[in-house]
């Protein structure tokens, strides 16, 4: 008991515990106390000065992001007081600020529009002639900086120098000519500086990929996960018109927090910027020809059927879902009995710190939980490859994008006789020219499933736009072939395979798409699954 | 209540050999600090508590009684800070000290370094303060190689470092934490309070911060006792002060007088009266530009002390008294020191990186001929949304300044409204 304290806000009690502070308890009521400097993931800097309240046996209002709940306080977030001390805030933060809303970016999710419109005067008495500022100033690879925009809440320097701890930003000059810019010499360049245009509460600093794109207002947000590496933060996806326009961070504590790095908040492009697979493509020798996919699929089940034992080799992307590693594993137990199956290690630089892991693909843990461990050191995926240049494999399914490099698919050409390539994938890549089969698969942002992320938390994929191309994904194909094997394997979704693997697969615990909602479960037993 | 009988702080700044160690040993330096030294630390702290001593650099805060806030059990190393960056405008009196005596300052931030059990002394000095910057900076390397600062302190067994460092020219500087954060190497903001020095202050440890008057003092209070210093003055507001005198004065500078000496009895006796005999006192700032200006009828009777001048609206703060005679233009006057707070507004909170600005240009306007009537109302409403509303009190010193010269002289600014300009443009100051 001691080390909670008992508050009343708003005539309501609430206990919070010991050194919350008043805009914290506030917020655990679901009360909407306004805030531009305050945020839950930064240190509290109390500058912004909107978020007064009339406390009690105060004589004056004072800031409930610094003020820390006392034993039986009697706060007010709302009345006369407390409305005149912000409608005087809103009128200083807008007294300089441009009147460029229609073409800013941050319209529609703007703060200063929100609190204007809940908290502002409606006209201005600022007779003066505006402050200018800097106005689309680059200050990074990613990042665009309008000062006349910003309101100094400081929220991006303090996320560069306690998140990443890189302190690029600062506060230059001084008073009403004070603007954030970078140190001289230095740029806004560390591997999260996106993060700053999401906290800024403003449109002072927007992300060049997004800048002018679309009006946030048109985006529908839908919330998935990131696969650009184990990690896999919580995303939205900001969509509108069968397209992926933003990729933003969505709060999970115990996975990426608020934030997300550069490198997965761009992952969404390839998907509409790489060139894709569009179709079914056979080839022989000549040049390739378009096939339907059923008869595709009649083909590859048929090349299958005739393979040798054990003449079936399977490179799969540590990235596919869950569900297609548990349809694979179906597959190699079932239907191409004693294939050999390869999910080639996907590592580059080094964990950090904060979110970012080296290991690139997005479901290690889950093909691992699937009996399908990644291939630490790569001596499994050479000689399956050397095996197949050598003659040793009848059909070689490569299921991803870029798994097989560029030098090694010229020694497999030589092979192509009799070994047959299967790629399904995404996008085009050199392999796709070497195939005898290529086959679309739905890029990022187009499927749904299941990834188990290092953590061996198991997250739910949304889908936020249609498959281009009308590509199945890729469980979805493998139970396709296993059907024309004579094996019974029908499911109408993702959803409905997880719920079988969760029957049947031991460590899932019965697990169902259900179940994970949008923050994921941590799986109790996928210790195993860490890299 | 008026002229001390003797100098106290000023007793030696008139020779010019009181920079030099030897001359200032000759006439006693250090003497008190070595009775000191053999003196219980928390006896100092009493006796100082006991003298009523109210800190000189602009709050008034009882001195003794901010010194019991430091810690007596902790593991940190306790620093003493002397804000030596005066930077008030119309105050000129640390300077002084600084120059002309600069083994005085010393002397008293040692022993209260020692009453404190700190263990390092940062000088934190205003940047354009070369002069005194040097001759302090001298006076510690004297004082260094007579071992009044460094390890073991005339044997007394108490080790302190004396480390004295520049300001880059920031008014905001001279605000406590912001003095902090800018010793830090960091930009110069105020912090949120609490935690305050005391407990969280230079780089989180212990500190406390006092004005260089404040501490020069403290050897006469050891020296004499703490009844000798309560002797004068008047109650609540004791000692000696120095008054910083400036404006349309014949002979304007540092006075040393009683708490509580009447404004007149500085301006007519110590000051040789106004500097042109025929023309009357218009205005007096009686605390330095953050202080609400005062009426020549208000000044009539005015005891210059931190209670009485608060009760009247405005402050002591820093005594630095600026004299304005009938020739002065209030508007352009208000001008003046507005356009201060918009320049030193250090920009961390929205109603004073705004606020001071506004009102700067809103008075800017006025003076120069394009304001109406509303203008008037819009600046006061102004100031009121950033008295109170800010982490620091510069807003309340922008602001109420401002207020006070609206409401005590409206007619001038009215005057300049209706005349779309200053009634005093072109006219020499001689000829108004």
């Amino acid at each position: 008991m001691a080390d909670t304290i008992k508050l009343t806000i708003d005539g309501k009690e609430v206990e919070v515990p010991k050194g919350t502070t008043v805009l914290q308890a506030a917020d655990r009521m679901g009360l909407d106390v306004p805030r531009y400097c305050y945020h839950d993931g930064l240190t509290i800097a109390g500058n912004c000065r909107i978020c007064l309240v009339d406390i009690e046996k105060m004589p004056k209002l004072v800031t409930s992001c610094t003020t820390q709940a006392a034993e039986g306080m009697v706060v007010r977030t709302s009345g006369a007081k407390v409305e005149d001390g912000r409608k005087a805030v809103m009128e200083f933060l807008l007294a300089n600020h441009p009147l460029d809303c229609p073409i800013c970016d941050q319209a529609g999710e703007c703060r200063l529009q929100q609190y204007s419109f809940e908290h502002g005067r409606g006209g201005t008495r600022f007779a003066e002639e505006k402050i200018k500022g800097f106005k689309a100033q680059s200050i990074g690879p990613h990042i665009e900086l309008d000062t006349e925009r910003c309101i100094v809440c400081t929220r991006c320097v303090r996320f560069c120098d306690e998140v990443t701890k890189t302190g690029e930003l600062g506060v230059f000059q001084r008073g009403a000519y004070s603007y954030i810019d970078v140190f001289p010499g230095t740029e806004l360049g560390n591997a999260y500086s996106g993060n700053t245009v999401d906290i800024c509460p403003v449109g002072a600093l927007t992300l060049k990929e997004f800048r002018f794109r679309k009006r946030v207002w048109e985006l529908k947000d839908v919330p998935s996960t990131c696969g650009a590496c184990a990690r896999g933060c919580n995303v939205n996806l900001g969509t509108a018109d069968e397209q992926i326009w933003r990729m933003t961070p969505r709060q999970n504590m115990d996975v990426n927090k608020w934030w997300m790095c550069d490198e997965g908040r761009l992952s969404y492009q390839p998907t509409h910027e790489r060139p894709r697979l569009r179709e079914a493509l056979a080839r022989w020798d000549g040049p390739p020809m378009a096939m339907s996919y059923p008869k595709a699929l009649d083909f590859l089940a048929g090349r299958i059927a005739a393979a040798g034992p054990g003449g079936v080799g399977v490179i799969a992307s540590g990235s596919l879902t869950l569900e297609d590693f548990y349809m694979l594993r179906r597959f190699a137990s079932e239907a191409a009995k004693g294939a050999r199956v390869v999910v080639p290690e996907n590592r580059r630089g080094e964990d950090d710190a904060i979110l970012i892991r080296a290991d690139k693909n997005a479901n290690s843990a889950g093909a691992a939980l699937m009996g399908m461990p990644v291939d630490a050191g790569g001596h499994a995926h050479e000689a399956l490859l050397r095996d197949s240049v050598a003659g040793k494999v009848d059909v070689l399914l490569v299921l991803g994008d870029d798994l097989v490099s560029e030098g090694r698919v010229a020694q497999l050409a030589p092979a192509r006789g009799r070994l047959f390539i299967c790629k399904i994938g995404a996008f085009e890549s050199p392999l796709t020219a070497a195939a005898g089969l290529a086959l679309p698969a739905p890029a990022y942002g187009e499927f749904e499933g299941t990834w188990v992320n290092f953590q061996g938390r198991a997250q739910w994929v949304r889908r936020g736009i249609t498959p281009r191309h009308a590509a199945p994904e890729t469980w979805r194909l493998l139970a396709e072939l296993m059907v024309r094997a004579g094996i019974a394997a029908h499911f109408a979704s993702a959803a409905e395979v997880l719920s079988e693997a969760g029957q049947r697969v031991e460590a899932l615990h019965g697990l169902t798409a259900r179940a994970l909602g949008t923050q994921g479960v941590e799986l109790a037993t996928a210790g195993a699954g860490k890299p | 209540m008026g002229a001390l009988t003797e100098k106290v702080l000023l007793r030696h700044t008139s020779h010019d050999d009181q920079t030099d160690l030897d001359a200032a040993l000759e006439r006693g330096a250090y003497q008190v600090l070595g009775k000191a030294l053999k003196m219980q630390p928390d006896a100092l702290v009493e006796e100082v508590k006991k003298s009523g001593l109210r800190g000189r650099g602009g709050a008034g805060f009882p001195t003794g009684l901010k010194w019991t806030f430091m810690p007596k059990e902790t593991s940190k190393p306790k620093y003493l800070v002397v804000n030596a960056d005066e930077s008030e405008p119309g105050t000129f009196k640390d300077r002084l000290l600084m120059e002309r005596d600069p083994h005085l300052c010393l002397e008293g931030f040692l022993i209260s370094a020692f009453a404190m059990k700190a263990s390092v002394i940062f000088i934190y000095i205003r940047g354009e303060f070369v002069h005194p910057w040097r001759m302090l900076d001298e006076a510690i390397t004297q004082a260094r190689a007579k071992g009044y600062i460094g390890k073991n302190v005339l044997g007394s067994g108490w080790d302190v470092d004396v480390i004295l460092h520049r300001g880059a020219g920031a008014y905001i500087c001279g605000e406590e934490t912001a003095l902090m954060e800018s010793l830090e190497g960091k930009r110069g903001y105020p912090r949120l309070k609490p935690p305050f020095p005391a407990s969280y202050g230079v780089y989180g440890n212990p500190t406390t911060i006092n004005n260089v008057e404040t501490l020069a003092i403290v050897p006469f209070i050891v020296e004499r006792g703490a009844d000798w210093f309560l002797g004068i003055g008047k109650e609540k507001n004791a000692g000696p002060k120095l008054f910083c005198m400036s404006g349309h004065l014949k002979r304007p500078g540092v006075y040393e007088a009683e708490l509580g000496i009447p404004l007149m009895t500085l301006i007519n006796d110590q000051c040789g009266g106004m500097l042109n005999p025929a023309r009357k006192l218009k205005a007096v700032i009686p605390g330095g530009s953050s202080a609400a200006v005062m009426t020549a009828a208000e000044c009539a009777d005015l005891p210059m002390d931190f209670d009485t001048l608060a009760a009247k609206g405005s402050m002591l703060g820093s005594a630095g008294v600026m004299v304005m005679d009938e020739s002065v233009c209030m508007v352009r006057a208000c001008e003046r020191v507005l356009k201060f707070y918009a320049h030193e507004s250090c920009g961390q909170c929205t109603p004073c990186r705004i606020g001071a600005d506004w009102i700067y240009r809103i008075v800017s306007r006025v003076e120069h001929g394009g304001g109406t009537t509303a203008d008037l109302d819009t600046l006061v409403s102004v100031c009121d949304g950033m008295v109170g509303k800010t982490i620091c009190v510069f807003a309340d010193a922008a602001a109420l300044p401002a207020k006070s010269f609206v409401a005590k002289f409206r007619n001038e600014f009215l005057d300049h409204i209706s005349m779309k300009g200053c009634p005093t443009k072109g006219i020499p100051a001689g000829a108004r």
